[in-house]
């Protein structure tokens, strides 16, 4: 790469974020995009019928050399907002292999900056949440996950539904027998 | 990211209902997923489960979310199919591993089901008074107890994720349990031991063994945590420590016994007035190995294996081993020991030092003599195993058998006779001990011997750097004992000799002297030689040192000496004595002090399982040792003994000494090359069988070796050949000096000028001559030639012997003429006798095929014939010489006149010989 492009992401509202490479990449989405859309360029542009979101991002790319736009059709710009400065945030850390095998991967507990970041409304936390899985920001996506654990500790059933507006579909003799089979778990 | 948010509100899709007040009202499980796993407390995770129907069935599905749980109480083993099924013993469910992730779920439950009640009536509810704890009510073996603890110290880890304040709380308590536990086993340990019932400690072992470590999350931070094997390993060590008392039961001065005022003290091995007690150290040994035997036994009784092996005696015996080693044999008593046979070879004991110098070679000597000393070499390689040196086997002169472990090279030094002792002693003590059964698998005898090198390498070490000095030394001193010795003994000689001198006849034979002297001289040499000669025939190498006894004998057979005489039997003694200036049994010594330091050097390589670094630097050490012995026997003792017998073959003068038939100098030198001929031999296969051999050093073959391929120990063994040769070419020039000095003396003596000169044949009658029979003086000096030219044969190699005739063949002739020439007036009569010595000279050397000196002679026969012609042929005499001079061949024309002026009348007829010779006269010239 000649020289460093320029990098846009798009909201779902058509808000424009002009990033750094680095930040951006913090998306693995995102920079595989990149990867994809830069070895294409490179070759010509021959092969760009990938996705449709890569297809749209050349189009951009070609109207501009130095510019390139990717679109995030479904954040809002609030929510990308907030991820951006997450991206921001860790763009010089670099964490451990984000492929590695999940259940190898010991999940420490959650970062302090994180619960503070994340120390949001429970609507805005499901926004994050759903974007960083969609944009495959895993540790912001853990992050995220164990606010919520956080949140469901200690809590009833019940109170779990009420906090997250589930409902119930267990007829309650089905409920009163898991019940009894959870039972183990009871203090006694 | 594969689950993207699609219309679908499918149970069994992706994605998870929520009623979310905004749009956004479907979750990824992934996030479900990822929720649950971080939920620590297994309630909360089963709370969550329940809140509605796909979030249970995702939750009771998560084989990651249940494994992660076994995980946290450690027994999940990955790939590790241990068990097909839920294990729902108490003790035994903690113990298993679990490697099948179906099975997860329900051995959680089980464990937690089972301990976390525990975990309660035990930490929390009786953490007070834990015997009111139901459990241990219940569950009251040892073992049993000890399994318990072992699953408790496990599942307590599961409450650090869930509150670690609890969790801190829980495992503190738990570890105080189980340090009370611990101690209370220990205390039953050390109460079964005291009573011996080893049955009992076994199983009590086998509790603590199975009471196990800690899991990692207990360890303390500090880091002194001590595991229970090791506290058993110290337990049984401080026990056993008891029994090495033994090593300071017996007092220093019981080891080192001073000896000095007894009847021990002139023994060999006593060094400053100290002796080893060897029995003493022997008796240590051997109560260590019944010692050794009955703690192996009661650690193999104790420490069998268990059940699933886990136990072993091993560890134990491998660490009591080098306990005992290290803190108390070899770091503690063999220090000890060393430390003091160090002090006591330094102290300074100056009459007992003088004593045991005066214990002088000769003792020594005659103890390596009175055997054949390469049977004693063979002997002590066939016992090379043991330390012991050339004394221990057949050695039957009782002064040195009671005690095998020292020999020459370390009978000086306590720090020499105790450090391959014990090394010995340890290694052997460790290979009787026996071992526990699992030796069958262990290989116990090797990895102690490696225990025993390893405490015990700075000694060897040490003493193998010391070693070689003290060989050095040794030598030396062996050498300069040697040297004084032999001038002490032919001083002692001379002195004996003079004391047969018989002050009576001495002054009488003074007044007399000139008279009488010739004859008296004679008869004094050859009644000496007739006893000597006869005696050297009969002589051997090794008997070189007998020649005090031999000259005892003789000086008691002779008949009294004029003080004349006996200067010349001390002469002829200095002589003999050549012969020993280079010594073989010297050389044998040397080579026992060298075969007895590799002897001590290799009882330190005696154990196979030596590294190969320290075996290296015995071999190298050992060819530092040899090189060392040839150089030093070289400069120490062959080239002085060599210079001596040269400058004494220089000195001899026989004119002065009076007549004799053979020259006996070069006789003793050619004897004196065989004996250095014979050292260097014995050095090449000592060389050979004690260093190639025995693979101390690798040597190629001699056609495969360049110069550069030579090593040190050959570099000095060709040094001395060369320096032989040197020595060998300068002996004979002198020998041959002495040889044609003899000859002149002989002429000197024998030669009766007047025979040659007769005038007519009634001189002839009265001097009762015969012409057909060779003159006195040519008898004789062709009899001392033919004994001296005979003589080397067989002692040097040919090529020498051939330069040395063709010498002493040309010397001869050149002094023959000189002697014609210059002395003699011959006859035509006497020319008869002439020629019959030449002919009889002719025959000598035609016999030895000395070709260019027979040639002089036909030459010298040619020419006598010029004194044959009468007087009136005097033109003939001069077409003869004129004849002679083109054809001898050998004497050019004037050489040939001077010949002729030696005839009686050669006034009367030079006038005319020089006539025909040269055409014409003096007289004939007139000045014009």
């Amino acid at each position: 790469m000649s020289k460093e492009k320029k990098i846009v992401i798009v909201s779902s509202d058509n808000e424009k974020f002009t990033v750094d490479r680095k930040v951006a990449e913090k998306s693995i989405l995102i920079k595989n995009m990149l990867e994809d859309l830069l070895s294409n360029e490179d070759h010509n542009g021959d092969n760009d019928d990938d996705n449709e979101l890569l297809r749209d991002a050349a189009a951009v790319d070609n109207n501009d050399l130095d510019v390139i736009e990717i679109p995030t059709p479904n954040v809002r710009s609030t929510v990308l907002k907030l991820i951006i400065e997450w991206c921001e945030h860790y763009k010089d850390i670099s964490f451990p292999d984000e492929n590695q095998d999940e259940d190898s991967k010991k999940t420490p507990p959650i970062d302090e900056w994180d619960k503070n970041f994340l120390n949001v409304d429970q609507e805005m936390l499901y926004e994050i949440i759903l974007a960083a899985n969609y944009l495959n920001i895993r540790p912001l996506l853990y992050s995220g996950c164990k606010m919520v654990a956080e949140m469901i500790r200690g809590k009833s059933p019940e109170e779990i539904r009420k906090t997250f507006n589930i409902v119930n579909d267990f007829s309650p003799e089905e409920e009163a027998a898991i019940r009894r089979e959870n039972e183990w778990a009871e203090d006694r | 990211m594969a689950d993207l948010l699609s219309g679908s509100l499918l149970e069994n899709s992706d994605l998870l209902v929520l009623h979310s007040t905004r749009p956004l009202n479907m979750i990824p499980l992934v996030v479900i997923k990822l929720v649950s796993r971080n939920l620590p407390d297994v309630k909360d995770v089963l709370n969550f489960s329940i809140i509605n129907r796909q979030v249970y069935n995702l939750v009771m599905k998560d084989e990651v979310l249940w494994i992660n749980f076994l995980k946290r109480i450690r027994i999940w083993k990955n790939g590790k199919v241990e068990t097909s099924e839920i294990v729902d013993d108490l003790l035994l469910s903690m113990k298993i591993s679990v490697g099948n992730p179906s099975l997860a779920f329900q051995q959680f439950k089980v464990c937690y089901t089972m301990y976390k009640p525990i975990v309660q009536d035990l930490l929390v509810t009786h953490y007070d008074n834990i015997q009111n704890s139901s459990i241990l009510q219940k569950i009251t073996s040892p073992k049993d107890q000890a399994l318990l603890l072992n699953g408790l110290r496990k599942f307590v880890v599961y409450f650090k994720n869930v509150n670690f304040q609890l969790y801190q709380k829980l495992q503190i308590r738990l570890n105080s349990i189980v340090e009370m536990f611990t101690s209370s086993l220990l205390r039953e340990i050390d109460h079964h031991f005291s009573n011996e019932t080893f049955e009992e400690c076994h199983a009590l072992i086998d509790s603590l063994h199975l009471l196990g470590e800690p899991a990692f999350d207990l360890t303390t931070r500090t880091g002194d945590h001590v595991d229970n094997m090791e506290l058993i390993l110290e337990f049984f060590i401080n026990k056993f420590a008891d029994d090495y008392s033994i090593l300071y039961e017996v007092k220093e001065t019981d080891i080192f016994l001073n000896v000095i005022g007894t009847s021990l003290q002139n023994e060999r091995g006593v060094v400053k007035g100290y002796q080893l007690q060897f029995v003493k150290l022997d008796e240590v040994f051997e109560k260590l190995i019944v010692i050794f035997d009955r703690e192996f036994t009661i650690l193999e009784h104790i420490f069998r294996p268990d059940v699933d092996g886990e136990i072993s005696e091993v560890p134990i015996v491998l660490k009591l081993v080098e306990t005992f080693l290290n803190n108390y044999l070899i770091g503690r008593f063999v220090d000890e020991l060393i430390t003091r046979a160090k002090e006591i070879d330094e102290s300074e004991i100056i009459e007992f030092n003088q004593l045991v110098q005066a214990r002088s070679i000769s003792d020594s000597v005659l103890n390596e003599d009175s055997q054949n000393p390469w049977a004693q070499n063979n002997c002590v390689r066939s016992n090379s195993t043991q330390i012991s040196g050339g004394h221990s086997c057949g050695d039957g002169n009782g002064l040195i058998s009671e005690n095998q472990y020292f020999n020459v090279m370390n009978e000086s030094s306590l720090y020499f006779q105790l450090v391959p002792y014990l090394y010995n002693k340890i290694s052997l003590t460790f290979s009787k001990v026996r071992y526990p059964a699992d030796s069958k698998i262990i290989d116990y005898p090797k990895l102690i011997s490696e225990l025993i090198n390893f405490y015990y390498g700075q000694y060897s070490s040490e003493f193998i750097d010391l070693l070689p000095r003290q060989c050095h030394f040794s030598l030396i001193q062996l050498i300069n004992r040697w040297q004084e010795e032999l001038k002490k003994q032919e001083q002692s000689q001379e002195n004996e000799i003079m004391q047969f001198v018989d002050e009576e006849q001495d002054t009488k034979g003074k007044k007399g002297f000139l008279l009488t002297s010739g004859k008296d001289i004679l008869t004094g040499f050859t009644s000496i030689f007739k006893g000597s000669v006869q005696k050297e025939e009969a002589q051997r190498v090794s008997e070189t040192l007998e020649y005090s006894n031999r000259s005892q004998d003789q000086n008691a057979q002779q008949k009294r000496l004029t003080r004349f005489a006996a200067k010349l039997e001390i002469l002829s003694h200095n002589l003999d004595n050549i012969k020993s200036l280079v010594s073989v049994d010297l050389t044998i010594l040397i080579l026992q002090h060298v075969k007895n330091t590799f002897l001590l050097l290799l009882s330190l390589g005696d154990s196979s399982h030596l590294n190969k670094e320290t075996e290296k630097k015995i071999a190298t050490t050992c060819q530092e040792v040899f090189t060392d012995s040839v150089v030093t026997l070289t400069n120490g003792h062959v080239k002085i003994g060599f210079d001596e017998a040269i400058h004494r073959l220089k000195v001899y003068n026989p004119i002065d000494q009076g007549a004799q038939i053979a020259v006996e100098p070069l006789k003793m030198f050619v004897e004196l090359v065989n004996n250095a001929d014979l050292v260097n031999e014995m050095l090449k296969i000592f060389y050979q069988e004690e260093l190639i051999d025995k693979h101390l050093v690798i040597s190629k073959e001699k056609s495969k070796k360049d110069f550069l391929m030579v090593n040190n120990c050959e570099k000095s063994m060709s040094k001395l050949e060369t320096l032989l040769d040197t020595y060998v070419a300068d002996g004979l020039n002198t020998g041959i000096e002495v040889l044609m000095n003899e000859i002149s003396y002989i002429t000197m003596v024998e030669l009766d000028e007047g025979i040659y000169s007769i005038r007519n044949e009634q001189d002839l009658l009265r001097k009762h001559l015969d012409p057909g029979v060779p003159t006195s003086f040519a008898q004789k000096t062709i009899q001392v030639l033919r004994v001296h030219v005979n003589m080397l044969i067989g002692s040097i190699d040919k090529s020498i012997i051939d330069v040395f005739r063709q010498e002493i063949g040309e010397r001869f002739v050149n002094d023959l003429v000189k002697l014609i020439n210059k002395k003699l007036t011959i006859s035509t009569i006497g020319a008869m006798f002439l020629i019959n010595d030449l002919n009889f000279m002719y025959n000598f050397f035609l016999e030895l095929k000395l070709k260019p000196i027979v040639n002089y002679f036909i030459a010298l026969r040619q020419i006598a014939q010029l004194y044959l012609i009468d007087s009136e042929n005097s033109n003939e005499i001069g077409k003869l010489v004129v004849r002679i001079g083109k054809d001898n061949g050998m004497f050019t024309q004037e050489e040939v006149y001077e010949f002729v002026t030696r005839r009686a009348d050669w006034e009367r007829i030079k006038k005319h010989v020089d006539k025909i010779i040269y055409g014409l006269q003096l007289q004939d010239c007139i000045i014009m």
